[in-house]
């Protein structure tokens, strides 16, 4: 079975995921101007601060997202992740959200698409 | 076959004559042939509401865990995992002007509009064939938040009447963030 490589974490109530691929190291501290905290991007309530730092990249370079929780790399089975449905892409505020990763036939994480996930630089139309 | 009894001539008139009423068939052409349409019938907030069969998938238990999903619209109730497949569950009450409703009821598959979602329901009350002449064009005075949605009225009695949802209808305003 195929396995999609993931980088799961912490966001107020909830775990979501990003593909491993896009996340380019994890750090204890900020080093770019350009950062955000992942519970207030997501607009989680009742987040603590964040214990690491994931540095990703969008179209202007490099920026960091803070994240709770532990983080961690894993394998998750490509038959197990699924696009969420239309209507609630439709009528959610959350653009880089895109999917659910199942364990057990039970929701487990919220995966982020990570090209929709920066606020700095919104992905370019096409 | 039926085995014969001893005669009673009163008994036998009275018995037949209420068995053939009993057991009349209504073979008037009008009841043979009027066309019909398969509605699945059923409550929100108190009110009775229809969808046309063609557009209900499947009638799923209401108990069946939901998974709220962060940052979606309140009327967004969640998703669920159906047989390897993610589908929303939405609510409509808003939409349609209700007030909410506690209870899990049930959760009608619906498919139209080209999408596919599960809409909670308070209650199922059936699902039955009804005859197109029952079906009667809404009025004008009908509630505004209701009109835009409603395809056609049963009247049940001169206070009662089950409104025939538009589904296609409904899910497109729904994906355009209404309700």
């Amino acid at each position: 079975m195929k396995r999609v490589a993931l980088v799961a974490f912490d966001a107020g109530p909830y775990r979501y995921a990003l593909e491993a691929s896009r996340v380019e190291r994890q750090r204890l501290e900020i080093d770019t101007e350009r950062h955000m905290v992942a519970a207030t991007l997501l607009g989680a309530s009742g987040h603590h601060a964040p214990k690491r730092w994931l540095t990703l990249n969008d179209r202007e370079g490099a920026w960091q997202l803070g994240v709770e929780g532990r983080v961690e790399l894993i394998e998750w089975p490509a038959g197990t992740l699924h696009p969420l449905p239309p209507l609630v892409l439709a009528r959610s505020t959350l653009p880089a959200l895109c999917g659910v990763a199942l364990d057990d036939h039970r929701v487990a994480l919220w995966l982020l698409e990570a090209d929709r996930l920066s606020p700095f630089a919104p992905p370019s139309p096409d | 076959m039926t085995t014969p009894t001893p005669p009673s001539r009163d008994a036998e008139h009275a018995s037949l004559s209420r068995a053939l009423e009993d057991n009349r068939v209504d073979a008037s052409p009008t009841a043979l042939e009027e066309p019909t349409r398969q509605l699945v019938l059923f409550r929100l907030a108190g009110q009775r509401f229809a969808f046309d069969g063609a557009h209900v998938r499947e009638i799923l238990s209401g108990e069946a865990p939901v998974y709220f999903v962060p940052g979606v619209a309140r009327s967004v109730e969640g998703v669920i995992h159906l047989r390897g497949h993610i589908e929303s569950v939405i609510a409509l009450h808003a939409l349609l002007g209700l007030t909410p409703s506690d209870g899990v009821g049930r959760v009608l598959l619906v498919e139209a509009a080209g999408l596919r979602t599960g809409v909670r329901i308070d209650q199922l009350d059936d699902v039955c064939d009804v005859a197109l002449s029952a079906l009667k064009a809404p009025p004008e005075t009908l509630d505004t938040a209701l009109k835009p949605f409603v395809d056609a009225l049963i009247h049940q009695s001169a206070s009662e009447a089950i409104v025939v949802l538009d589904a296609d209808a409904l899910l497109t305003a729904f994906q355009a963030g209404q309700g």
